[in-house]
């Protein structure tokens, strides 16, 4: 799927194209969202399939950043995307995982698997303290249990990184650069496996889409593998 | 038996009066935490303990505004002056005489902490216009061991002030100003009969 904006705040158009088998099956061309807020969202209406018939998205969103770096320190995967419909919750993060180069899939990361900033920046926020949610998965599904994680912003655009079910390892304050280690992954919130809960915020704290560069840096016929699924509802 | 029943079912049921209210942790769009806080309207009203949660470890106050200039520009010295600005905002508004008694540490370790960052940004701001090098002292605290070395150019003087005087600097005074004190704020908690529960908005 790729797609491409153009125009200005008071004319703006909007194309998507579809690729690998995916077919758009409703409200076909339809614009839900076109907005202007110093960046153009596009979102098309709709339910993208993959050849393989399992995985949706309920619409795509332009990409607003392409993060040179990957967090983990070995090749990466993205498990869950965003923009992708986990019982109709949309996942406004990408879910990062090992790359298993002999599958052409992902791998769980293990527990306690250093996380390195993908740009740099201060950080802005980080928790720490929490553990697995109560009861484990699935059970913790819906139940927005707390998780670690850092929080960093770049001061070039104001924009945030959050690196989520991740235990910081720098505090409230300190500069990073861009690969410095800042935390370890953990157990903590809801999760079914190790891997690291990216999300990109801009300077109001509203999600944005991203890449990094792992296998599958943009959603394929195979972006949902089912790996890791942390279905928890979210207002993200 | 009976009467462990009809305590368990006392502490279990809310009285009337008890009311919830879900307080997101940051401002703007979409928090990552939200405190589900569970009280006695009678007892303390809705806006004081939205007020009061501006002080939560992981609240408003606890974050800081600073942040370092990245490619060392001096265009980037409005953005240093709006955030000193902020951040002078805040120090101002940690008055534990706007506060009840039961949170004066917990507003006298913010105040703390936001005078430090305070200071942090003004020493960067003074680099960055005048090239003029951090202070070695803060509070009386000798932060000498954090001294940059003389730089071979601008580039390296920056990398030395905003990355590891910044950070060494933080690491020291962090040791000096402690921890959020946690019990303190648990005990406010318990003293007003606010119940309080953490939620995350990542999935």
């Amino acid at each position: 799927m790729g797609g491409w904006l153009s125009g200005s705040p008071s004319c703006v158009s909007c194309y998507v194209s579809l690729q690998n088998n995916q077919t758009l099956v409703a409200n076909v061309g339809t614009i839900a969202t076109l907005t202007w807020d110093g960046q153009i969202t596009c979102s098309i209406a709709g339910t993208f399939y993959s050849s393989g018939g399992s995985t949706s998205v309920a619409s795509y969103t332009s990409i607003q950043h392409n993060y040179p770096r990957n967090p983990l320190p070995q090749p990466c995967w993205i498990s869950q995307f965003f923009d992708h419909v986990i019982n109709g919750s949309t996942h406004h993060a990408q879910d990062v995982v090992n790359s298993n180069s002999s599958s052409n899939g992902g791998l769980a990361t293990p527990y306690g698997t250093p996380v390195y900033a993908s740009e740099g920046g201060t950080v802005a926020k980080e928790a720490s303290g929490n553990g697995p949610a109560a009861g484990g998965y699935p059970s913790c599904v819906g139940k927005s249990s707390p998780t670690n994680f850092v929080k960093i912003k770049n001061p070039s655009d104001g924009y945030y990184t959050v690196y989520a079910h991740v235990t910081p390892t720098v505090a409230n304050g300190a500069t990073v650069t861009a690969g410095q280690q800042i935390g370890v992954t953990d157990n903590s919130g809801c999760q079914s496996a190790g891997h690291v809960h990216m999300a990109r915020k801009d300077p109001n704290n509203n999600p944005v889409n991203f890449t990094i560069p792992c296998a599958n840096p943009t959603p394929t016929t195979k972006f949902a593998d089912g790996l890791v699924n942390d279905d928890v509802p979210s207002t993200l | 038996m009976h009467w462990a029943l009809l305590i368990a079912l006392a502490i279990a049921v809310p009285s009337v009066g008890q009311i919830t209210l879900r307080i997101p942790l940051e401002q703007g769009g979409q928090p990552e935490q939200i405190v589900v806080a569970t009280f006695d309207e009678k007892r303390v009203s809705a806006a004081d303990v939205k007020r009061w949660m501006l002080l939560h470890e992981n609240g408003f106050y606890s974050t800081p505004v600073i942040g370092f200039s990245s490619d060392c520009k001096t265009s980037d010295l409005r953005k240093m002056e709006d955030a000193i600005q902020k951040t002078q905002q805040i120090v101002d508004d940690l008055d534990s005489n706007k506060y009840p008694p039961e949170l004066s540490d917990v507003v006298a370790y913010l105040k703390n902490t936001q005078s430090f960052w305070l200071w942090l940004a003004e020493q960067e701001r003074a680099f960055l216009k005048t090239g003029q090098p951090p202070g070695t002292e803060y509070d009386g605290t000798n932060l000498g061991k954090c001294e940059t070395p003389i730089a071979q150019n601008r580039s390296q003087a920056c990398h030395q002030v905003f990355l590891k005087w910044h950070n060494c600097v933080l690491e020291t005074m962090q040791k000096q100003l402690g921890s959020y004190p946690k019990q303190r704020w648990k005990a406010f908690l318990d003293a007003y009969g606010i119940q309080e529960r953490l939620e995350s908005t990542i999935d």
